[in-house]
């Protein structure tokens, strides 16, 4: 019982023909989205200002590229990871990047993003999300904030996916510890 | 009890006057700039979005093209001749040559009467010794 925002109906292909107001509706619609993911992941507030703004520039500059109008949402979003990537590079962070995952995740766990928090837990929630790998944390993230499929994050992410489930997994078992210390 | 969206996006809130700030003050510019073009733009806009979406992708067409010069080089290069020097050399009239040049300007000179002379003809001499000169001058 995720909430996340329905499939709206965007105004992709005005934003395509040059309509300014399309492009403010698409703004307002991802602005905070695109924040929160840049954050997560550079942990800096100007460059995450940055990387939103980078993104929207990008996006008016290639919007022809955009086959799908449907996809605007992850298309958008697979330029902010490059420029997320782009950046950990020059930070110099690459071995933060790879991992040592199993390929297949241990079948049948219950979801534990699928449940709500309390208020209480939110400040050990986003210190648990800062903990998580960088991989892992970009895939939790897509999952959380827009409620990417895997195959979207996969293309976003440029991994396989069956990569993006195992990401998913480690990421949700550290989060059911949180969980059940919750239950108690 | 709230989502794990829900909290994420509480909060980052506090960001949105700023973001607000970023587009009005850049990104509405960067937007206004590409939303209207310049007429005489308009066609190179169309072009190169041919050009793009068409060409460029095209494997076909950049793998015919790279035929076609392939091709071209390997046929060049077959075909080509050793580069010669051309001396270009005017040979002296032979005889016979001058004897019909003299014959056709006869055969003129009957026909149209005898060609005119100019009227002076400067004679280059070597110049001769000034005693010479001297002794042209006084027997005048």
């Amino acid at each position: 019982m995720l909430v996340v925002p329905e499939r709206e109906q965007l105004p992709v292909a005005d934003a395509r023909a040059g309509n300014a107001e399309a492009w403010t509706t698409l703004f307002r619609r991802y602005r905070l989205p695109l924040y929160v993911y840049g954050f997560e992941l550079l942990r800096d507030e100007q460059a995450s200002l940055d990387l939103v703004q980078e993104t929207f520039i990008s996006a008016f500059r290639h919007i022809t590229s955009l086959r799908d109008d449907e996809k605007f949402g992850g298309w958008l979003f697979s330029i902010a990871h490059q420029k997320c990537v782009q950046q950990w590079r020059r930070q110099g962070r690459e071995a933060e990047l790879r991992e040592e995952l199993s390929p297949e995740p241990e079948a049948g766990s219950p979801d534990p993003l699928d449940v709500l928090l309390r208020e209480e837990r939110e400040a050990e929630f986003m210190k648990l999300l800062e903990k998580l790998p960088l991989p892992q944390r970009s895939a939790l993230l897509l999952h959380y904030i827009e409620d990417f499929s895997l195959e979207e994050i996969a293309r976003i992410t440029e991994t396989q996916v069956g990569t993006v489930k195992s990401r998913l997994h480690y990421a949700k078992r550290a989060l059911r510890k949180l969980l059940e210390e919750d239950r108690l | 009890m709230k989502t794990p969206r829900e909290i994420l996006l509480k909060r980052y809130r506090p960001v949105e006057p700023k973001l607000d700030r970023m587009w009005a003050e850049n990104l509405a510019t960067e937007l206004q700039s590409k939303a209207t073009p310049a007429r005489e733009n308009v066609f190179l806009a169309v072009g190169w979005t041919l050009w793009r979406e068409l060409v460029l992708p095209n494997r076909r067409i950049w793998a015919g093209l790279a035929c076609a010069w392939l091709s071209i080089a390997v046929l060049n290069l077959a075909f080509s001749e050793p580069a010669t020097k051309v001396v270009n050399q005017s040979k002296p009239p032979s005889g016979e040559e001058l004897r019909a040049l003299i014959e056709q300007r006869r055969m003129l000179a009957q026909l149209i009467g005898p060609l005119s002379e100019p009227a002076y003809t400067l004679k280059r001499t070597a110049p001769g010794p000034r005693s010479d000169r001297v002794a042209q001058t006084s027997a005048a």
